[in-house]
């Protein structure tokens, strides 16, 4: 479970399986929107990796 | 804003800490309101001479211009991202400057040193573990040893008063004699107590190294003990102790590093080099908390697997902080810019000087001073004595803070040689001052 902040231009750390916001107060409604578009299009992209075999850790 | 006002407000307010919270119906709090130099400021305008430097935090002074401005120009571009998945340009260069001062290739942040010592303590266990040996999870500590406040910490700190209530969360390691030169019987140097001590530490390294994982010492002066300075000859031996029996050395040098006992850090002295190395409280000239653990390659590369489990999980939430980094790097640049150790051996010469007057004071026993580190204890002095002294140093526009009946000096390091004179005029008539009556609460030897 890699960190997918590269492609969409977000950082978002999933806990194991559980993908979670936790953004600034400051965040607009557009940064919100982004924020929804790049997390779509990351569960969209994001494939099964074998390689790691990952605990939950936050 | 009155100081009784602000007072009032403290106590009904703020917990304070390493304090019996009754005590201040009897002995105010001080209120400080800015500081400068080697002083601070009430805010009635009273100062006081910070002859401690704040719990040893304070190297070159409040306000040093160098790692304000450090500081002021790191909040311009960053000022904190998580450090796990993410690096910044103070922590990169800071983790590079800290191993080639050491030699000790990784390092690992906390935010102080309680919580460097955790790491410490963790990553040699489970250095062990990554290596096929789990039962070596123990660690061998000295008496009267001061690692912190922390469950693990404590668990290696030989001090009732801050240990006893905690029992039932503190595991049981194995204490031994520690080499504190005051215990030389007559006819004995300090080298013959350092060896004594070792004595003690190989028996039980000899019986016990299959269940131990490290020994941990602060490095030639203990602290929290009362400034317990030793022969540097322990260290040699042991390190060799450690070398023989395979169990890991961490120098717990939160307090003896960055120049306070001489060189940049204490185990420099005795030509080794730990495994494991904890720094705090001066890293950052004493502006913002950070700790970091500097660890041995070979120990990193224990870690470095496919292996998830194999992996060292712990984090700080301000784990590697861009300002406290770009403070730490201020402080690297004044050492070296300021040329910082060879001034202070000039200075230490100069005030060892104005000092030895104490060396002969009929109050006074155990002179003694190892680098920017000066210390005396206090013949029959009744207990309560370090309060007492404590605020009789404040009518001397002193902050001195005695451990049980030692009285020490650890002053930054921009102290004038008319300030050391204050301070040994002030210590002299506070010594005069002070009364050897029973106090009203007895205390325990705290720092």
């Amino acid at each position: 479970m890699q960190p997918l902040h590269k492609a969409q231009e977000l950082l978002l750390r999933p806990i194991a399986n559980t993908v979670y916001f936790m953004p600034p107060y400051c965040l607009s409604d557009e940064e919100a929107v982004h924020l929804l578009a790049g997390t779509m299009a990351a569960l969209d992209t994001v494939e099964i990796s074998t390689e790691f075999i990952d605990v939950a850790v936050a | 804003m009155k100081n009784t006002n602000l007072l009032a407000r403290s106590l009904a307010a703020v917990w304070h800490p390493c304090t019996q919270m009754k005590r201040h119906e009897s002995f105010p709090l001080i209120p400080i309101a800015r500081a400068q130099g080697a002083w601070l400021f009430d805010a009635d305008g009273k100062r006081y001479l910070d002859a401690v430097s704040s719990w040893w935090v304070n190297l070159f002074g409040h306000g040093e211009p160098r790692i304000k401005a450090a500081i002021c120009q790191q909040m311009d571009s960053l000022e904190h991202v998580m450090l796990a998945g993410f690096t910044h340009q103070p922590v990169v260069e800071l983790s590079e400057r800290l191993a080639a001062l050491t030699g000790l290739g990784h390092a690992f942040y906390g935010s102080d040193g309680a919580s460097a010592i955790e790491v410490a303590l963790k990553m040699s266990v489970h250095y062990w573990r990554n290596l096929g040996q789990p039962q070596k999870n123990r660690f061998v500590y000295l008496e009267n040893s001061y690692h912190g406040e922390t469950a693990g910490a404590l668990s290696v700190t030989d001090v009732p008063i801050f240990r006893a209530a905690y029992a039932p969360l503190v595991r049981e390691n194995f204490c031994v004699m520690n080499p504190d030169a005051r215990q030389a019987e007559a006819g004995e140097t300090a080298a013959d107590v350092a060896e004594r001590a070792i004595q003690a530490l190989a028996a039980t390294l000899a019986e016990h190294h299959q269940d131990i994982a490290a020994l941990i010492i602060e490095p030639l002066v203990q602290g929290a003990a009362g400034m317990a300075m030793y022969d540097m000859s322990y260290l040699q031996k042991a390190r060799a102790l450690c070398d023989h029996h395979q169990i890991h050395l961490i120098c717990d040098e939160i307090a003896v590093g960055f120049g306070r006992t001489g060189s940049m850090f204490a185990y420099e002295q005795a030509k080794i080099r730990p495994d494991f190395l904890c720094l705090s409280k001066g890293i950052t000239g004493g502006f913002l908390p950070l700790a970091v653990v500097l660890s041995r390659d070979e120990i990193y590369a224990a870690f470095y697997h496919d292996d998830i489990n194999r992996a060292f999980l712990h984090s700080h939430s301000y784990t590697g902080n861009p300002l406290a980094c770009a403070a730490a790097l201020a402080v690297l640049d004044i050492f070296l810019d300021d040329d910082v150790i060879a001034k202070n051996a000039d200075k230490a010469q100069r005030w060892d000087v104005v000092f030895a007057a104490l060396a002969t004071h009929p109050k006074v026993k155990n002179y003694r001073h190892t680098g920017m580190i000066w210390a005396f204890d206090v013949m029959d002095a009744a207990p309560g004595f370090a309060q007492r002294f404590f605020a009789a140093a404040l009518e001397q526009e002193l902050l001195l803070r005695p451990i049980g009946n030692t009285v020490y000096f650890m002053p930054p390091y921009c102290l004038s040689d008319e300030e050391a004179v204050h301070l040994l005029m002030g210590t002299i008539a506070a010594l005069d001052a002070v009364e050897n009556v029973s106090a009203e609460f007895i205390d325990a030897a705290v720092a």
